[in-house]
């Protein structure tokens, strides 16, 4: 059972996650709709999702320092939009865990099949496994997920040069 | 040559942030759909899975309605008129007119290619989350002008049938 309730509910945040919704709404048809007609989404989604999050390297600060990266990476609106917390962080280490997801706030609208969600996640977070392409220095990993059925998603970044 | 740059509210943070995530989604839409056709998918099946998406909006985020006045003062919200700095220029009982002059989703696109016949055809893919939100309600959709084919602003017009 998927439990994914937001709790901010400042103006701007509340129309921003409603945007990253309809992203996941977008998303959700263009999968399933391939899904349906025998497309691999496991070839080519996870390829163009990928490439999403290696062109966002422009938007991050060229650094090998884990806490400048952090900052950005839970900058206000993120912070806010995912309601990340930063659980843990060291020079070597960071765990953060998002305690929502507005993605997942709409499959689950759309949506009761487990096995497909968790698909479309993962799939989701190689926008994030591709950010991480394009850093020698940082490693990036996922733990647990709200689509699996956890209240939170880890999110695990190690400096490994 | 396409010109896609919003003329009102530029400097205003809000708007800053409802644009970036909509640019976003054009990145997202940009590669799955260039990764899809990749992999043998066929216009109209990007075509079938956007429609579907905006019959979703139609059913469930759009106020239903047999009224078009006030089907568009719950299209046009605050947020959409910033995001798209866009404007009604006729709202009759039988027709209202969408004017768009920043896509958020042609800039994305833009950041990645210049081949201007394929926005062209993304953007008509696109266009279908509008057809499919209008199949819910029997009304039509007519593009008049588009931001991809280089018109410098869309003209989405919805018109009850006749």
């Amino acid at each position: 059972m998927i439990k994914n309730t937001p709790s901010i509910d400042e103006k701007l945040i509340l129309k921003l996650r409603e945007a990253n919704e309809n992203r996941g709404l977008w998303y959700y048809y263009l999968l399933k709709t391939a899904k349906d007609k025998g497309f691999d989404i496991e070839q080519f989604a996870r390829k163009g999702v990928r490439k999403v999050g290696q062109s966002r390297k422009s938007q991050y600060p060229d650094t090998t320092d884990l806490k400048v990266f952090v900052e950005a990476f839970m900058d206000d609106i993120n912070r806010k939009l995912f309601e990340m917390e930063l659980v843990y962080m060291d020079d070597k280490e960071a765990r953060i865990e998002f305690h929502y997801c507005p993605m997942t706030g709409m499959w689950t609208r759309l949506t009761e099949d487990q096995k497909f969600l968790e698909q479309i996640c993962d799939i989701a977070m190689d926008v994030d496994r591709g950010l991480f392409d394009e850093y020698d220095c940082f490693e990036f990993s996922l733990g647990k997920t709200i689509c699996e059925g956890y209240k939170t998603c880890e999110i695990f970044i190690k400096k490994v040069k | 040559m396409i010109k896609n740059k919003p003329r009102k509210d530029v400097e205003d943070i809000e708007t800053q942030q409802l644009r970036a995530a909509s640019v976003n989604r054009g990145k997202w839409i940009y590669h799955i759909v260039k990764e899809g056709l990749a992999a043998g998918m066929q216009w109209k099946d990007v075509k079938e899975a956007i429609r579907k998406a905006g019959a979703y909006k139609g059913y469930h985020d759009l106020l239903r309605t047999a009224d078009l006045k006030k089907f568009a003062k719950a299209f046009a919200t605050d947020a959409l008129r910033k995001t798209n700095d866009a404007e009604i220029p006729v709202l009759t009982d039988d027709e209202f007119v969408w004017e768009v002059h920043y896509c958020p989703l042609v800039d994305a696109w833009m950041q990645y290619t210049d081949d201007e016949e394929f926005i062209a055809k993304l953007c008509d893919a696109c266009m279908e989350i509008d057809r499919g939100t209008m199949d819910t309600y029997g009304w039509n959709l007519e593009l008049k002008n588009t931001i991809a084919g280089g018109d410098g602003k869309c003209t989405i017009c919805m018109q009850k049938k006749k």
